[in-house]
């Protein structure tokens, strides 16, 4: 069994050549690189005006950077020096380009057969989308994210302040390479593997996408931006600053209650079915009504230590 | 009590279970200057990794010039080769999952896409998500469920054999409910002492907090996202999606699979530590962070429909088109396609890039008034400008989008109980080995005898077990 240094993490001696630009590629090579992965990053000379933002700083963090022209012979050439010796290579090039500069998996493969090889796309290699943009806020539109949000206008969709595309995408992208790589360990064979800004956004969302004609969903917590369930949901204090409550079992119903001093929505018959399931709208107003006007009495410090 | 305070990330990062989790690392950034940020988010207890440092600086030279190499190349990359490669990538791997809900479950369902096979232990009376059937189904897909009463005396030789079986063990437990059960990682490594053994709490195994549950909603509001995400609109706004929970079972998979590589290289197993506080800081990171002169950021206007004139959400005559110019070009290139030559041209890059330009908002308000949301699309698109038709469902954003269908991305189940049912299919691809066509969830002990079999129980034994209660009754399933 082989040692290893204290710091050392699980992806220690891993050799990765990362050609991606934006978020999902620089978080996913993050995340190699935190756990022991050496990351070059390659960038053009003329450098990156989609890296402006100061999260670049974080997301790039512990790689190192070789700028290469590809379109140069010389650049092209080292290169291939690089991709010789790495064990995983990322991209994120629109499909198509990258077999055109001469760095697309078949070329890769040719001088490097264990390699393996990741392709980020905005929606896939193929089909009706292929070559559109592949921006965060646009993926984020076109499946469906803006949607299921809940705006402050009804019927309006929200632009997401943080990158779920993106979250979804890194991870998805990783998944990916990692079992490839199991794969090498145990048969030596290199691959390639392939997804998309699309697919990871559809991945991260899984958990709540089901549908079938006979299932619900928590339609409840649709109506109102701060959560429309009474006890999933957000509420300011006296002094403006705000709690979250997040539960959705009735043990925790009535200890609510009793701390809040609102002994009605333990006995009261309208409240029988509460927290979840509410048959009428009214009462589960009027359980919001009760439960915000009462945290309203104190400041935020009077109801939680933190 | 489950109730949490909405912060900053600011906030956040100076909350003592944060400090104790060690989720803040200062670093001297070559751009920034002195800095704090997310620190490690993943606990591997025999493989810590470490942030290495700041991230280069754009580079000057070329390549060529640089000579740059990989570090670690003292010895060529020549893996042992076999004939074959497995079908599956995880083929051979099994995962036992005591886990419930959607920031455990989500883990061993993506191992399970992969190839591993991915045991579903539950209580008799069923986990928490079987309350909630959509919960339930989208992460659980392609598992094999047990269910027997794990305080039973008969139950220690089922659990014993079943660990005994496994390489990864995942479960969502409340921070030493594990152990009271015995299947801690002290336990489960004497009996397997190469197991990958993956916790997911709430607030980390630890520290001030770790005692409490925890809940998505209460993280996204501690780590900022509630805060930020309705920050335009003055008071915090909730995200449906449960970016935490999600994040979290993303995150889980990608632990497994490092500390499964790093088994297939040393032998070596370990215990992996991940919360829905640490994956908080880590969905939050583009925040969650701190050097002098840092300015607010922007926030979304008060619609929360973008975050400039030119990357946000306008109302087209039918439906909504979302704008996404993030460089010059783009935006010249909508300047043609809309046919601004006149006075429209004095908005520059500058004011266009820069939120927020009032008057700019309202003359593209304007322009997309005009047409319909889709002959924008079929406008714009062609003419290199970014942008989309927001899709106003899911069934237009991922089910029955045309795309979506023909890449094959949507999963399609022939359920007994609920008819057609479509979930989020596999989502990675891999050239050599294939991913896995999973039937939909197990029921509650759905493959109780399968698995007793396997495991060497005696069929009198299984019923000896049923006849005590101890697992529960056989299933009458209809495919």
């Amino acid at each position: 069994m082989a040692t290893t240094e204290q710091s050392s993490g699980p992806m220690a001696g891993l050799q990765v050549l990362d050609l991606t630009r934006g978020t999902p590629g620089a978080l996913a090579t993050m995340l190699l690189a935190d756990y022991g992965a050496d990351v070059i990053k390659v960038e053009h000379p003329a450098g990156n005006p989609l890296e402006q933002d100061p999260a670049y700083r974080v997301w790039n963090r512990g790689k190192r950077s070789v700028a290469l022209d590809l379109k140069q012979p010389s650049g092209l050439a080292a290169f291939q020096d690089l991709a010789r010796q790495a064990d995983v290579i990322l991209e994120s090039f629109r499909p198509g380009v990258a077999e055109r500069l001469g760095v697309g998996y078949p070329q890769v493969s040719g001088i490097n057969p264990h390699v393996v090889y990741c392709s980020i796309s905005a929606y896939g290699p193929t089909g009706p989308w292929a070559q559109r943009h592949g921006y965060e806020s646009l993926v984020a539109a076109a499946s469906g994210i803006m949607t299921e949000q809940v705006s402050v206008s009804q019927g309006h969709p929200m632009f997401c302040s943080i990158p779920l595309v993106s979250l979804g995408t890194s991870t998805l992208a990783l998944q990916g390479i990692l079992a490839a790589l199991h794969v090498r360990n145990i048969s030596g064979f290199g691959q390639k593997v392939e997804t998309s800004m699309y697919q990871g956004s559809a991945a991260l969302r899984a958990p709540m996408m089901p549908i079938a004609d006979n299932l619900s969903s928590l339609q409840m917590n649709n109506i109102q931006p701060q959560g429309g369930l009474p006890a999933y949901r957000m509420y300011p204090c006296a002094d403006d600053k705000w709690v979250h409550i997040g539960c959705l079992s009735r043990e925790f119903w009535d200890k609510l209650a009793i701390a809040l001093d609102l002994m009605d929505l333990v006995i009261q018959p309208e409240f029988a079915a509460a927290p979840t399931g509410w048959t009428n709208d009214q009462d589960r107003e009027l359980a919001i009504e009760l439960i915000g006007h009462r945290l309203r009495e104190h400041p935020r410090s009077h109801w939680i230590e933190f | 009590m489950l109730v949490a305070p909405v912060l900053t990330a600011q906030e956040y990062m100076d909350l003592p279970q944060v400090r104790h989790n060690d989720l803040v690392i200062e670093m001297n950034d070559p751009v920034l200057g002195e800095m704090e940020q997310v620190d490690l988010v993943l606990g591997f207890s025999e493989t810590p990794g470490k942030v290495k440092g700041p991230a280069p600086l754009p580079t000057q030279e070329t390549g060529e010039e640089q000579a740059i190499l990989f570090q670690n190349n003292a010895e060529p990359k020549r893996p042992n080769s076999q004939a074959n490669a497995p079908g599956h990538p995880l083929d051979g791997i099994r995962v036992l999952d005591f886990s419930s809900l959607i920031a455990g479950p989500m883990g061993p369902m993506i191992l399970s896409d992969l190839g591993a096979d991915v045991v579903k232990v539950e209580p008799i009376s069923g986990e928490l998500a079987r309350t909630l059937p959509f919960l339930l189904l989208a992460s659980n897909r392609g598992k094999r469920g047990i269910a027997f009463d794990m305080k039973a005396p008969q139950s220690k030789e089922v659990l014993t054999r079943l660990l005994t079986s496994c390489d990864v063990v995942v479960h969502n437990m409340r921070v030493g409910v594990a152990e009271r059960l015995g299947i801690g990682y002290e336990a489960v490594s004497k009996l397997r002492p190469d197991v990958i053994y993956v916790h997911s709490s709430g607030y980390g195994p630890t520290g001030p907090e770790s005692l409490k549950p925890g809940f998505d909603p209460l993280f996204q509001s501690m780590a900022g996202i509630t805060s930020r995400q309705g920050g335009g609109a003055i008071h915090p706004v909730f995200l449906r999606t449960p970016v935490c929970d999600d994040t979290n079972g993303m995150l889980l998979a990608v632990a497994a699979l490092m500390a499964i590589c790093h088994r297939g290289r040393t032998g070596q197993g370990q215990k992996i530590d991940l919360s829905l506080m640490n994956t908080g800081a880590f969905a939050n990171s583009g925040h969650f962070m701190r050097f002098h002169g840092m300015n607010d950021r922007p926030l979304a206007d008060e619609g929360l429909l973008g975050m400039s004139a030119v990357n946000r959400a306008y109302p087209a005559a039918e439906g909504w088109i979302l704008l996404a110019c993030h460089q010059t070009e783009e935006w010249d290139r909508l300047k043609t396609c809309l046919g601004w030559s006149g006075e429209e041209n004095q908005f520059d890059e500058a004011t266009a890039m820069n939120p927020w330009n009032e008057e700019l908002c309202r003359k593209l308000a304007q322009e997309f008034s005009q047409r319909p949301a889709a002959e924008w699309e079929d406008m714009l698109i062609p003419g290199g400008v970014p942008c989309v038709k927001v899709a106003e469902s899911i069934l237009e954003g991922f089910y029955d989008n045309s795309h979506a269908q023909e890449m094959n991305m949507v999963d399609i189940q022939n359920h007994s109980e609920y008819s057609n049912l479509r979930q989020v299919g596999v989502q990675v691809t891999l050239s050599l080995t294939g991913s896995v066509a999973k039937p939909a969830a197990p029921l509650i002990g759905q493959h109780n005898l399968e698995i007793l079999t396997e495991l060497g129980f005696s069929d009198q034994e299984i019923s000896d077990m049923q006849a005590a209660g101890c697992i529960s009754a056989p299933q009458q399933i209809q495919v």
